[in-house]
């Protein structure tokens, strides 16, 4: 037989058997495109913020040959890319600088270079003071104005120094349109005669364009100017080259229109890109095993559905080559098919909504995030290829088993699944025992990296070694219940088996086609894994950082903190006159002041509490400071109280840890980390605060932004609320009276203590930071009992939303400057474990829902047969909803177990600190998914059902 | 005198082992010369379909001997196998087997371009067919839009396009009318009458009377042979 005929009739028979059985298809089609849509944004996406050779060329330089930035002091290592828009450093980590940073003028002592610099001016704004963002030279010169770099919005360019363009928002902010004059702090006047935008700077930006030498005092470091080369040649690669080496940054006009050929770049890119290399060889395998598992499982059920059709080409004399083929050619059909709409959705979606997505990316677009909508034309083609060569891989053993039909039973429709064999039982166990056995390796082998000292191509090797070694692990433990699902199959009839008889008929039914239903295990499986992997992976580090992040106030909080100034102390004296306690005492902030300036802050209308926080002052800090020369600056060495720290509860990094010393010893004797691990959860504070604020329920909310209820108890009952567990001594807490002389940074000397009370003591879990503004809490009433003193030495601000700009503007007109430091911004783990979980969620039910309708396709027969012989619905969607909840509650634990495996390996053995799980959110996905499943296809039974005879076309 | 061109010499075919031992066939003979349509009648499990299918090379018997035109089939590779039953013999299902992603002439024509005969030769071959079946016309529909006597006269047309000299057929009228079951195997036994070797699995002694010979099949050995002396008409045909 012709190789072409038979590839034509392969081909006939896929092509019309995928047109016949639409639905199904479809199913199949999608289970192939939901992955390949995810792969061709992200491509279309990535390509379209990554700017060409040209675009740098149009938005940066206009029609200037070159810009040259000098960023660091000279080094024989600096090196750029032709893009780069700051320089590298060779020899990784040895940054082998010389001397001073050089002027422009030293290194390129050019005469017809324009330079333009940045810096910061205060100005008067609509509503108060304004720290705005100031560029001075020849912004609109004509080889930028309409040219790419800049744009004239509104007016003309300035003529005198007296004349400014401002960006659109900064008219806002400063309430004049263009002809109005503005003022900077200093009591400089400019006249604003045009609306002016930069394309290398995000919208929202409020900026002021001037002349040079028109801002009187305007300093600015050398960094901060850029220098560009309006005419002549533009530079070759080795003049930047050379240029690097003395710490410049050069973007060139004619290397970026032409780059240099590799061997031309520096090695270090070689290596950048081997990186990019391991990087990617780390996701393909978590990126692909799903689509192979999803694919497969499509291409299963494609299989399974053309058997018929092979039975009949076999009696009528086919090889089993064309059976093979006939597969083979639905799946590259199918995986065409699929990669085509996935690839197409993806690179449509990329192009609708890539620019909203800068946007949220990157806060605020600007050309260098988002120069364009780029088709990776050269990419899609080969995802595409690959999604047709997977189709063709994954159709590989249907193909195989097709091949060996068994042509009699399948045409008189008999179908035997037959036992569930012990081979593959054996299979399984061994499999996943080979999978364990890896990860536990990848372990030992990332342990061992960590432990690697200085040797950084040992560690980088190590640790490659050993992440390759757990996801192959990982991946071989998927497998092994994949390939055990048989056995799997028959636990769930055993459990089902005791949840009365619809349970026990799905399980049965299970069992019965299980290769029918096996690929919705598999399916759920791989994708929970996945995502359970790159949950916990990712959540331990972001949870890390967020909890060690050292905010002073809690989201949507800021404060002002007030000192004690004795008029008659002068710091900045040599030897600082001591301050008498009465004079000292008399300093303290006055009540009438910070009212004041509530309702100050209250007046914006941006804020929704300011509350006065009443607390004992930190004499320590501002009282008893011994001079240089040992005599102490202040008299009134009285004792003052303190809230102690428990040492117990510090790493020993802190130096506040009584093994601190030990901890330093080890290191500079090189032990390796592992010799000295810290204790789990211990406290990395290095600045203990030691005032204790004095209120009651009221302070304690605005403190917290909500009512602590074991808070306000402990409180009310006499005892401490501690803002920081590091105080905390087994539930109770410390307060001691101690002279500022006899204070000390370790330990507190509190054997010196003229008086130590014990109270009873609250955690307040909520607050993560080292760095919380407040330390301890005790109520007045308590306070009096104690006889400690409180001032009003802070304020907390609550506000919701975001704070207008016109706001602080308004605060900073009065002197007001609130202090925001409280974490905004900062990657919650919470929420991207969240986001996480939600988007392997979507994926998953995505996947769910087409494998189990595959599935529920294929067993419309049966259904009908029970339909016909009067089970009524509600029997019909318990059977249902039952098997559902049963394959994806086995497959979402089986794959978070081995997501969790794998990703404890890996953070135990890089950092064992890192090594925290999102518990909550894992959950949701486990018993979530299954649910929902569950609940869909209960919902989708139909009410009946016309009864057919077994199709004898099919 | 015709040639013998399908032969089986005492055959034996069990499935399973054991207690569930089954003894399909016990040492079933049978010869068929070109121009005979023997007819195989029985009740069910009796045998007859097992036959057939061993005699199609669809199974392959536990002991005996198969053979089709001097080839001995139990001996004969999976290709070989398979070269014969595209070549040399043809198939009717009673539930047709037709393939529902292809028309009607593509189905026909189906064994020939396994066969590696040009599309167009194929294509003209089965419409010959198609046409000496009387539904030419039907040729560029597709099998679930046509119906049932139409499907299995046009899995009669497959089974005899070509150069196929052995036609088997196991209950081709199970699942027709009478009037279509009567216009179904005129047509069989026109082809038969052209020289080829037929044989026909049925329980309908009406259908059975279009045959040369009847065999009798019980547990699964062959307990009588009739020479047929009755015509259809006789029947009513």
């Amino acid at each position: 037989m012709g190789r072409i005929t038979q590839n034509a009739i392969a081909l006939r028979i896929a092509r019309r058997s995928v047109k016949r059985n639409r639905l199904q298809s479809a199913l199949i089609i999608a289970i192939i495109a939901l992955p390949m849509a995810l792969a061709g944004f992200a491509l279309t996406y990535r390509e379209s913020t990554q700017p060409t050779g040209a675009e740098f060329v149009h938005y940066q330089l206009g029609l200037a040959q070159a810009r040259y930035q000098v960023q660091v002091p000279p080094s024989k290592d600096l090196w750029q890319m032709p893009s780069d828009t700051n320089l590298s450093y060779a020899n990784d980590g040895e940054q082998s600088s010389q001397g001073q940073i050089l002027s422009m003028q030293e290194v390129l002592p050019r005469k017809d270079l324009l330079a333009i610099s940045s810096g910061v001016t205060d100005f008067k704004t609509a509503t108060g003071i304004g720290a705005i963002t100031v560029v001075v030279g020849e912004s609109w010169s004509s080889d930028f104005l309409g040219q790419g770099p800049v744009s004239l919005l509104k007016g003309h360019v300035p003529s005198s120094l007296d004349e400014v363009l401002v960006s659109s928002d900064a008219l806002d902010r400063f309430g004049v349109k263009v002809g109005g004059k503005i003022h900077t702090v200093a009591g400089q006047s400019f006249k604003i005669v045009g609306v002016f935008s930069e394309a290398s700077r995000r919208k929202l930006e409020d900026v002021v364009y001037l002349k040079t030498g028109a801002l009187e005092n305007f300093q600015t470091g050398p960094t901060e100017t850029m220098y560009y080369q309006l005419g002549g040649v533009s530079p070759k690669w080795s003049e930047i080259q050379r240029l690097n080496k003395l710490g410049v940054l050069v973007v060139g006009r004619s290397v970026l229109l032409n780059p240099p050929p590799a061997n031309q770049l520096n090695s270090q890119a070689t290596l950048s890109s081997i990186g990019t290399l391991i990087g990617a060889l780390f996701l393909a395998p978590l990126v692909l095993l799903p689509v192979i598992v999803l694919a497969g499982s499509a291409f299963a059920f494609g299989a399974r559905r053309q058997t018929r059709t092979l039975a009949v080409l076999s009696s009528l004399g086919s090889s089993t080559k064309l059976l093979r083929k006939i597969t083979l050619a639905s799946g590259v059909w199918l995986g065409l098919m699929g990669g085509l709409i996935g690839l197409g959705l993806g690179a449509t979606s990329a192009f609708l909504f890539g620019p909203s997505v800068a946007d949220l990316n990157w806060g605020g677009r600007n050309w260098f995030n988002y120069p364009a909508f780029h088709l990776p034309a050269g990419m899609l083609v080969l995802a595409l290829l690959c999604s047709v060569v997977l189709g063709a891989i994954t159709s590989l053993v249907p193909a195989i088993r097709a091949s060996k039909v068994n042509i009699l039973a399948t045409l008189r429709g008999s179908r035997s699944e037959g036992q569930v064999r012990a081979r593959s039982g054996v299979g399984a166990i061994i499999l996943f025992f080979s999978g364990v056995g890896a990860i536990i390796v990848s372990l030992l082998v990332l342990i061992r990296s960590a432990a690697t000292g200085g040797d950084y191509q040992v560690k980088a090797a190590l640790q490659i070694i050993g992440v390759m070694i757990g996801l192959a692990g990982a991946a071989v433990t998927v497998v092994s219940f994949i390939v055990g699902t048989g056995w799997i199959l028959k636990a769930i009839r055993v459990i089902m088996a005791r949840f009365g008889s619809t349970a026990n008929f799905a399980g049965k039914d299970l069992l019965y086609n299980r290769k029918r239903y096996s690929p919705v295990i598999a399916s759920v499986l791989t994708v929970t894994f996945v995502a359970s992997f790159v949950a916990s992976f990712f959540y331990g580090p972001t949870k890390f950082g967020y909890d060690n992040y050292a905010y002073q106030y809690l989201p949507g909080q800021a404060g002002l903190e007030f000192g004690v100034t004795p008029t008659d102390w002068d710091p900045s004296s040599p030897t600082p006159k001591a301050v008498s306690a009465e004079n000292f005492w008399a300093s303290v902030p006055k009540r009438e002041l910070l009212e004041s300036q509530r309702k100050l802050i209250l007046a914006t209308g941006a804020f929704d509490s300011a509350t006065i926080i009443d607390s004992t002052v930190d004499v320590m800090n501002s009282g008893g400071v011994n001079n240089t020369d040992g005599t102490l600056a202040r008299q009134f060495d009285v004792p003052a109280p303190t809230v102690i720290y428990n040492p117990a509860k510090t790493c020993y990094y802190t130096g506040l840890s009584p093994k601190s010393q030990e901890w330093i010893q080890a290191h500079v004797s090189g032990m390796s980390s592992s010799d000295m691990k810290l204790p789990a959860g211990c406290i990395g504070v290095d600045d203990p605060r030691r005032t204790i604020v004095v209120g009651d329920a009221k302070e304690l909310k605005a403190i917290l932004k909500e009512t602590d209820k074991g808070a306000l108890t402990t409180l009310e009952d006499g005892g401490v609320v501690l803002f920081n567990s590091v105080y905390d001594y087994s539930g109770k807490a410390k307060v001691s009276w101690l002279k500022p002389s006899d204070y000390s940074w370790i330990g507190h000397h509190l054997d010196k203590a003229t008086k130590t009370v014990t109270l009873p003591s609250h955690v307040v879990s909520k607050i993560t930071s080292n760095s919380f503004n407040y330390a301890a809490m005790v109520s007045r009433e308590t306070a009096a009992r104690l006889g400690l003193k409180a001032y009003p030495m802070s304020m907390v601000v609550n506000y919701a939303g975001e704070v207008p700009q016109a706001a602080t503007d308004q605060l900073n007109g009065r002197n007001i400057y609130l202090s925001y430091s409280n974490g905004t911004g900062v990657l919650n783990p919470e929420n991207f474990a969240w986001l996480i979980i939600l988007l392997a969620a979507l994926f998953s039910l995505a996947s769910t829902g087409i494998a189990l309708g595959l599935s529920q396709i294929e067993a419309r027969t049966d259904k009908r047969t029970l339909s016909a012989i009067g089970a009524p619905r509600s029997f019909r969607a318990r059977l249902v909803a039952s098997q559902a909840l049963a394959l994806t509650m086995t497959g979402s634990l089986l794959g978070a177990l081995t997501g969790l495996m794998l990703g404890a390996a890996m953070l135990n053995g890089m950092d064992s600190s890192m090594a925290q799980f999102p518990w909550v959110q894992l959950a949701a996905l486990v018993f979530g998914v299954p649910a929902v499943a569950a609940i869909a296809f209960w919902l989708l039974t139909p009410r009946s059902l016309k009864y057919e005879t077994r199709q004898a076309l099919d | 005198m015709s040639k013998v061109l399908l032969e089986l010499i005492d055959v034996q075919k069990t499935y399973g082992t054991g207690e569930n031992e089954v003894h399909a066939l016990r040492g079933a003979s049978l010869q068929v010369k070109a121009g005979e349509l023997v007819a195989i009648m029985g009740a069910s499990g009796s045998g007859k379909s097992t036959l057939l299918t061993i005699a199609g090379g669809l199974e392959v018997p536990t002991t005996g001997d198969v053979r089709i035109i001097d080839n001995s089939l139990p001996t004969l590779k999976p290709a070989q196998l398979a070269t014969l039953r595209r070549q040399t013999i043809g198939y009717v299902f009673q539930d047709f087997n037709l393939i529902p992603s292809l028309t009607v002439i593509e189905n026909v024509a189906l064994p020939l371009e396994l066969d590696g005969v040009k599309v167009r030769k194929a294509r003209k071959a089965a419409l010959d067919a198609l046409e000496s079946m009387d539904i030419g016309e039907l040729a560029d529909r597709f099998p679930d839009e046509i119906s049932g006597g139409q499907r299995q006269r046009v899995a009669i047309a497959r089974s005899f396009v070509g150069p196929r000299q052995v036609l088997l057929a196991d209950e081709p009228t199970g699942a027709l009318d009478s009037k279509t079951s009567e216009a179904v195997i005129r047509a069989l036994r026109k082809r038969i009458d052209a020289g080829i070797a037929g044989v026909l699995v049925t329980h309908d002694a009406k259908l059975a009377a279009w045959a040369d010979r009847i065999l009798v099949i019980r547990d699964g050995q062959i307990v009588e042979e009739i020479s047929n002396t009755i015509t259809p008409e006789q029947f009513g045909a």
